[in-house]
């Protein structure tokens, strides 16, 4: 009898424990962002789009870039800073890192490091160098260590990380 | 008549000067600016990516044959952030500060390095002091604290940085400076706005809340914040009383 309440208390306080863990763990972590396996190395020009979840940012001039994580970078026009004027976006598979030096694009599509120049509606791949982002965009693990949400295959591939808040992710490395 | 020919001569000396220090503030210009979580930079005509261990350099003289100079080792763990200022890159790892010379800007060199305890750290720099953050909440990073730390790194200092004070904070992300003040993302917690008037004791002035910031880049007048789903801009023509212009959010 002692024994069952025992036990009883045991499972009751290891419950509660999880239930605390499990109400109380926010952090700023990465998700993995999900894309098309079939145009991981196309990049075009498009309208703008809505920010989705934001990414790391770069200004130059009066033009803020901000990378969408995974998914490419929003182009944004800040000569007036009270009202932006988001000119388009740029659909990159991969692209966690931007900056630019005289109008020129310098950015990652998966592992690749890529130059881009706009071309009247287009932009052009003007240099490509495969795997020069080696460890940093990788599919399997965010670019940083720490607990991650972890991947689900039934998504699609893994085209990226995105940096949010995260509650109980339960992956980490 | 002497007189005026030799005030005269001093003057285009003058103006040649001015002239001088102008255009090479005009080069530098000419790339932007990125946040203090960046893994990749441009300084003049190179550009430099940070791997987990590794510095590679790039010549981006000309955009469409750019070409990888070199790459070196850093240290086994984990980089994850560079920040240039003048001839130095700052680089953020796990394990500590890193600063290198880029006077040759073809081959930057390892001048110093500042070991802390294992955390999350990017780096933001200006002439004599570094401002480190380390946070802890993610436990893969093994650190222990969450908090800023300022570093000397003032003349020889620079070979091995000297902590000059720190400053306890929740969950400290990107960062950056215009004056006597520090801008500090928080996350979920906010920003602080931290006057470093007197690098020995920073001191919190306020937080702004209502959104998770991830990374800033003050930009004249102009603070430029990553938060979730978007974008804050903020007049800082008075650094400790960031104005709100505008938001882009989801």
């Amino acid at each position: 009898m002692r024994a069952k309440k025992l036990i009883a208390i045991v499972v009751l306080a290891c419950l509660s424990v999880s239930c605390w863990k499990r109400n109380n763990e926010t952090v700023l972590g990465y998700a993995p962002v999900y894309g098309d396996a079939s145009a991981l190395k196309s990049i075009t020009l498009l309208p703008a789009q809505d920010v989705e979840e934001g990414g790391k940012i770069y200004v130059a001039g009066n033009m803020l870039f901000q990378v969408e994580s995974g998914k490419g970078i929003h182009i944004t026009d800040i000569s007036n800073p009270a009202q932006p004027q988001q000119k388009g976006f740029i659909k990159i598979s991969g692209c966690q890192e931007v900056t630019v030096k005289n109008g020129i694009i310098y950015t990652n599509n998966m592992n690749d490091l890529v130059i881009l120049q706009q071309n009247g509606n287009a932009i052009d791949v003007v240099k490509r160098l495969p795997e020069s982002f080696m460890n940093s965009s990788s599919t399997t693990v965010p670019p940083e260590h720490g607990k991650f949400e972890c991947p689900d295959p039934s998504k699609g591939v893994i085209v990226g990380w995105q940096k949010k808040t995260l509650i109980n992710p339960n992956c980490s490395y | 008549m002497k007189k005026y020919y030799l005030s005269f001569l001093w003057l285009i000396i003058l103006c040649s000067l001015l002239a001088a220090c102008k255009k090479g503030d005009a080069a530098g210009s000419s790339a932007g600016a990125g946040g203090s979580t960046a893994r990749m930079t441009i300084s003049g005509n190179y550009m430099y990516i940070v791997s987990s261990s590794k510095l590679y350099t790039y010549d981006i003289s000309q955009p469409a044959q750019t070409v990888l100079l070199n790459e070196q080792y850093i240290s086994w763990n984990n980089v994850e952030t560079i920040f240039p200022y003048r001839d130095k890159l700052f680089i953020g790892s796990q394990q500590g500060m890193f600063v290198f010379d880029n006077s040759n800007p073809k081959s930057p060199k390892l001048q110093g390095q500042a070991q802390h305890f294992r955390a999350c750290d990017p780096v933001v720099a200006d002439n004599d002091y570094a401002y480190v953050t380390l946070r802890n909440s993610n436990a893969g990073c093994g650190g222990t604290l969450n908090q800023l730390q300022i570093y000397d790194i003032q003349g020889n200092n620079i070979l091995t940085p000297k902590m000059v004070s720190t400053l306890d904070m929740p969950e400290p992300n990107g960062l950056g400076y215009k004056d006597d003040v520090l801008y500090v993302c928080l996350g979920i917690n906010g920003m602080n706005v931290i006057s470093i008037a007197d690098k020995t004791k920073p001191a919190v002035l306020k937080t702004i809340t209502g959104n998770t910031f991830i990374d800033v880049i003050p930009y004249n007048n102009l603070l430029i914040a990553y938060i979730q789903g978007g974008i804050v801009l903020y007049d800082i023509s008075t650094p400790a009383n960031p104005k709100l212009l505008s938001t882009i959010q989801n």
